[in-house]
This record gives C-alpha cells, structure tokens and sequence, in this order.
C-alpha cells in the first residue's frame, strides 16, 4: 500500500553527531601531529649532523699536534716525578758504613742491592769480642731493619772471619 | 546510501587509535631520542672545545718550562743513547781515578736498559764514581753494587757496579 502521509525522517540524535565531529577532530589533530613531528624530526636530525660535523672539525690538525705534544710532555714530566721519588742514593750507604764500622773491623767484601736494601758485608776483626760489638752497633742503628749473620769461621791466628746480611731501611738511600 | 553517524565515529577512533600507535607514537619517540643525541652531542662539543682550549692553554704555558722540560728531556731521553750512555761511564770513571774495565750491556727492553760495569780503582775513587752516577743528568739507578778488598793492599780493588737508565 502507497503511504500518503509522508514519515517524518528520523533525526539523528546531536550526541552522535558530537561523538562523530569529536573523532573526525582527533583524525585530524593526530595526522596534523604526524605531519609536525616529521618536520620537527628532519628539522632535528639536520642540527644533529651539523653538531657532528662541528665535533669532528673541532680541532685543526695543528691542534691535534699540539694535543700529542703536550700528552707526550704529561707523561714523561708524571713518569720522571715518579721515577725522581724512587731515586736511590746507593753511595748513601758506604758513607752509613764508614761512619758505622767498629775500628777493629776490616771489611773485605761487600754487596749490596739497593732495591731489596740488603747488603751482604763480610769481614775479619780479632776476635769475637769486636764482632759482637759490631754487630749491636748495627742492631741499634734505625737505619737497620735487620742483621742476619750467616758465616762464622776461626781463622788460623785466631782472627774471626764473618759475613752478615744487612736489611737496609730503604731510608738509607734517601 | 546513509551511515549511521556512530559507526563512522567508532571507525574514526579506530583510525586515529591504529595511526597514533602505528605512525605518531613511534615518531614521537624517534623525535625525542633526537633531541637527547642533540643535547648529547652539544655537551660532547662543549667539552671538546673546552678540551682543546685548555690543551693551547697548558701547551703555553709549557713554553715557560722549557729548562726543566729540557732537563726532564736529557734524564729520559727519546732513545737509548748507549754510546753516549758509555762514554758518560768512561769519563766518570776516568775522572774519579777508576779504570773501566769492561762494559756489558744487559738488555735494552721497554725503555729500561741495564748494563754491567767492571771497574778497577780505589775505594774513594769508587764512591765518587757513585755519587756522579746519582747526580748525573740521565737518570741512573744502581741496581747492584758487589767489590771485595785486594789479597795484597798495594793491589786495587775491582768493582762490578749494575746499573739502570731509562730511555722514552
């Protein structure tokens, strides 16, 4: 059957239409921000490269020389303190043995190794008497650590033959 | 043909969901990785500059140190130097009334060489010869020192002195 009477149409309700411009908005708003970002991102990986190219063209190869220079002039200047600190004075210890020597002792040798500060000193006095006196002058000095005697021998007129260990304060070569 | 206007909107928020998550979002966080290399990069060349800058300051000031540069320079020199390492020990000795008998040359091995040295004299002679090895310009240490007194007194006494020097 023909309807005479027009139907009145059906009105869309005014939240759907909101809800629909809101999310034809946000369409928008987040390929517009799309567009931005990529523009901002060329825009930043542009300066990136200039700062790049500023790093690597820092220093002139002049510069770089003087650089290498003064590194090399650092570490010897560093390596020579160090070395000047540790310097022994090896003739140190002959002077603290001839101020140190009992008068009735003869040394006959003498080794020394200033980077163990030990010494090996062998000798003759005249007898057993002078040696034990040699030995306690060494004993109380503060430049010995230590005395360690390691040979003892009688000679034939009576003599006393020894050899000792000095263990040196590393003091000494100061 | 109409569409009904929610469906529409539900396919936007889907749209703009699918392109925030797929295209915006990663880009943004590409943009922002960016921007901290850049800031990365600006202190690396500030650092860099001042680096530099203060490199040309030392360097100048370097200048003034020339002497003891010098000094430093003849105590570790750039080569070994034995030649004239050998002739320092030759005239040393001869200067201090010992005669140097024999050299031998121990190795020469990163920067340190170590050479033996026999030498006949008199003791003061020999402490002497000490005391010029210590206050010599190159830097000399004595790593070993052995001598025994002569059988007879009119005899000399033979010294066998190890030493250390340093070249850069």
């Amino acid at each position: 059957m023909i309807g005479i009477i027009p139907k009145t149409l059906k009105k869309t309700p005014q939240w759907q239409n909101f809800a629909f411009y809101i999310s034809c908005g946000l369409l928008v708003v987040v390929i517009l921000g799309y567009a931005v970002l990529f523009y901002f991102e060329a825009k930043a990986f542009g300066v990136l490269q200039d700062l790049e190219e500023k790093i690597a063209q820092v220093a002139t190869k002049e510069e770089k020389v003087i650089e290498a220079k003064v590194l090399v002039t650092q570490k010897k200047i560093s390596d020579f303190s160090k070395l000047l600190q540790s310097h022994q004075k090896s003739s140190n210890f002959f002077t603290f043995l001839e101020e140190n020597c009992h008068p009735k002792v003869w040394l006959t040798e003498v080794a020394l190794n200033p980077e163990k500060a030990e010494a090996l000193v062998s000798g003759k006095t005249a007898d057993f008497k002078t040696l034990g006196q040699q030995l306690f002058i060494f004993q109380q000095h503060e430049l010995i650590q230590s005395v360690d005697l390691t040979n003892l021998l009688i000679g034939k007129k009576g003599e006393t033959e020894f050899s000792f260990y000095l263990y040196l304060n590393p003091k000494i070569f100061q | 043909m109409k569409v009904n206007k929610l469906i529409l909107s539900g396919g936007c928020l889907a749209l703009t969901l699918i392109l925030i998550l797929t295209l915006t979002w990663p880009k943004y966080q590409a943009f922002k990785n960016l921007q901290l290399n850049i800031k990365v990069k600006e202190a690396e060349l500030q650092s860099k500059q001042e680096y530099f800058s203060q490199i040309k300051e030392i360097s100048k000031q370097l200048e003034e140190y020339t002497d003891s540069l010098n000094k430093i320079s003849s105590a570790l020199p750039e080569t070994p130097s034995l030649p004239s390492l050998f002739n320092f020990l030759q005239l040393s000795a001869s200067q201090t009334g010992l005669v140097l008998g024999e050299i031998i040359l121990g190795g020469v091995s990163e920067g340190k060489i170590r050479v033996t040295c026999r030498l006949t004299g008199d003791y003061p002679g020999f402490k002497n010869f000490l005391l010029a090895l210590e206050n010599s310009a190159r830097m000399i240490e004595v790593e070993e020192i052995s001598f025994e007194s002569p059988e007879k007194p009119t005899e000399s006494f033979t010294f066998v002195v190890q030493i250390k020097t340093y070249s850069y």
